[in-house]
């Protein structure tokens, strides 16, 4: 057996010698086999698609893009919307917790500077074996 | 043969009759494209059985026009190769006669029977996708562009395996020359 190279176009040198085995065909079951299992699939999706056979799990249906990037839009903004409220309701929390109300100051009218002084009190009852059961905060302004 | 939009609709639609047509035209070079890649006879008629089982589903999700459809059909044969990809590289299962049968005298037909046989074990005897490659472009005569679509690898990594592909394949086959 020998191959023959000829030094022209390599491409054809290969298409000549590959060419044999364009001969290569599927045997006769080989294509009843392709034709039977190709026939059982497009009988399966048959009786798949046809209402009322396949379970409701089984079925499938088609929305239109539009649909769906509406509630994909949709969805993004509702999200955006509560995750939005929801800071801005801690932001209100933390302010009010941490704002303390002083009595109103005097007029700048006044030659003499008064200076006020704020005292807290803290007060915890602790339970033996328990931990802390009760705590009290009170503050108390007064003015020099 | 040519596919025009019109078969390509029916196709997508799920056409009883288009997708016989499409297997009739495919399966001879789905079957080569298995075949000269292990083999084996049995796989191959598995693997292609397979591959259009496959492609009744895939078919639906086909988009472009009927210029993308024989990339398309290959680009499934590979993704059924790559999942097969030599599980077994069994070669065991020889060719049937009737594969070859070309009409010509049995003297020429035995010769042109081992002559095949060993462009095929040379073409085995490359690596994955480079076999690939050469059977698709000088056997099913696919052009660069449709070959890097089937098998999704870069048209520049494609031009050079057939470029290593032709030094290679020679090698194996005057290997094998001076070996008899």
């Amino acid at each position: 057996m020998t191959f023959n190279y000829v030094q022209h176009d390599p491409d054809d040198e290969l298409r000549d010698l590959l060419g044999d085995l364009k001969g290569l065909e599927p045997p006769p079951e080989t294509r009843q086999a392709i034709r039977r299992a190709v026939a059982a699939e497009f009988a399966r999706v048959v009786e798949l698609n046809s209402d009322g056979k396949a379970p409701v799990w089984r079925r499938t249906i088609a929305v239109p893009w539009p649909v769906a990037a509406a509630c994909v839009i949709l969805l993004f903004a509702s999200w955006t919307w509560i995750i939005a409220d929801y800071r801005t309701v801690d932001v209100v929390n933390v302010q009010s917790t941490n704002t303390i109300t002083t009595p109103p100051l005097s007029p700048p009218v006044a030659v003499e500077q008064r200076q006020m002084t704020l005292e807290r009190r803290e007060t915890t009852t602790y339970l033996c074996g328990v931990g802390p059961i009760y705590k009290s905060t009170q503050y108390f302004s007064s003015e020099e | 043969m040519e596919f025009d939009e019109s078969f390509l609709e029916k196709l997508t639609q799920g056409d009883h009759d288009a997708f016989e047509e499409l297997v009739s035209h495919f399966e001879g070079p789905v079957y080569r494209f298995f075949y000269c890649d292990h083999r084996d006879h049995h796989l191959a008629h598995e693997q292609t059985a397979e591959k259009f089982v496959q492609l009744l589903h895939a078919v639906r999700s086909l988009r472009g026009g009927p210029e993308k459809l024989r990339a398309f059909v290959l680009g499934v044969a590979s993704h059924v190769q790559r999942r097969q990809w030599r599980q077994s590289k069994r070669f065991h299962s020889q060719l049937p006669v009737s594969a070859l049968a070309s009409g010509r005298p049995p003297d020429e037909e035995a010769i042109q029977r081992e002559q095949t046989s060993q462009i095929l074990q040379a073409i085995a005897g490359l690596e994955s996708p480079m076999s690939q490659i050469l059977v698709l472009r000088f056997v099913e005569e696919y052009s660069l562009a449709e070959i890097a679509e089937s098998l999704v690898i870069p048209l520049g990594t494609v031009k050079s395996h057939i470029h290593r592909g032709r030094i290679r394949l020679r090698q194996l086959l005057e290997q094998k020359e001076s070996a008899e």
